[in-house]
């Protein structure tokens, strides 16, 4: 089975992780839903290069462009079209990317970006699910796998309701097992989906059998993996290493702060609020 | 000469809003991107895209001034 290649390097993949917390799925909506994007943007490359091609010499002899000045300003004007064309396209792919659905075994995370300033991050607990939904609607979404994830939500919560996912069916029954089980007050450790796939990281699925790739974190110890990838480019040689430590230490501020969480030494009472039975009072089933 | 230092100009506010476009960018892609995905090959690709485009503009235009 081939897992994406980040999925081979142990990182904290949202803010608050915590060291022992085992992600099962990883999704983001699926490339269907920015193949439209894709389209028109080859359309908008296309077409002037098209009319350039077909009709060039007729317009220019229309309008009598025949000064070099007149096509330095349509060479002017063709750089800042494709231009801006690639900045639309770039906002269009940092909405679509940076969208994420993550299922832990403690929570579900949603992280919605649209452009590149608004950024929200929704996160639910199981106990507060009240069922969980899934629809596949038209010929390409039941060909390709892909459909809406509705989880309707008990109390002041908003749903959750995640678009274009790959395979919603599965996400829906990963999701489903997990609420169950936290109702049945499974430690929070012992939690896993029932079926023969356990997760699904970006549209891969995760046998039981097979080998659980490193981002599923569960073994733990996330925390000493990554100070392990930031050991082996402490000092630098190739220009590959410095360019790898220069992006890790660019910013990555969400991995800061998680060193920080990590680096907070927790004490019982951090973890058991009030009137709650801690992970090792609960029934193992 | 004013209209090619006209020209000169807008090229140099094109090429400059797209810079702070690609700061933007470089700076989300180093926040939010996880080690290993895809950003990284895509801001390249971007990079590589425009400067071909940011390139090739000055070359045409002097190889037209050139040619006429």
């Amino acid at each position: 089975m081939i897992y994406p290649r980040f999925a081979y390097i142990p990182q904290p993949i949202f803010s608050d992780q915590r060291d022992t917390e085992r992600v099962f799925v990883v999704a983001r909506r699926h490339f269907v839903d920015f193949l439209q994007s894709l389209v028109i943007l080859l359309v908008m490359i296309l077409l002037p290069i098209m009319v350039g091609v077909i009709f060039g010499s007729s317009i220019m002899n229309a309008v009598r462009i025949n000064e070099p000045y007149w096509a330095d300003s349509v060479i002017l004007a063709a750089m800042v079209y494709f231009l801006i064309l690639i900045m639309v396209f770039m906002t269009s792919w940092v909405g679509f990317y940076y969208n994420l659905l993550i299922v832990t075994d403690e929570r579900i995370v949603e992280i919605t970006q649209r452009g590149f300033f608004s950024r929200e991050i929704f996160q639910l607990t199981y106990d507060q699910i009240e069922d969980v939904d899934f629809s596949s609607r038209g010929l390409l979404a039941t060909y390709l796998d892909v459909g809406d994830i509705e989880i309707q939500t008990a109390g002041p919560q908003r749903n959750f309701y995640i678009r274009k996912a790959p395979k919603p069916q599965l996400i829906g029954a990963i999701i489903h097992d997990l609420e169950i089980q936290t109702k049945n007050r499974v430690a929070t450790s012992n939690r896993m989906p029932a079926g023969e796939i356990i997760g699904l990281i970006i549209s891969t699925p995760v046998l039981r059998t097979a080998k659980v790739p490193p981002i599923m974190n569960f073994r733990g110890g996330l925390n000493a993996a990554r100070r392990r990838v930031m050991s082996e480019t402490k000092d630098p040689k190739s220009m590959r290493q410095k360019f790898d430590r220069w992006w890790w230490t660019l910013l990555k501020r969400e991995q800061v702060i998680f060193l920080d969480y990590q680096s907070h030494e927790f004490t019982k009472t951090d973890e058991i609020k009030e009137g709650e039975k801690s992970d090792r009072e609960m029934i193992d089933l | 000469m004013s209209q090619y230092l006209f020209i000169g100009l807008f090229y140099i506010l094109a090429v400059g809003i797209f810079a702070g476009f690609s700061i933007v960018l470089f700076y989300h892609l180093g926040k939010y991107s996880m080690v290993g995905d895809a950003s990284k090959r895509v801001f390249a690709i971007f990079m590589l895209a425009s400067l071909v485009v940011i390139v090739l503009a000055p070359i045409l235009i002097l190889t037209n001034n050139l040619l006429s």
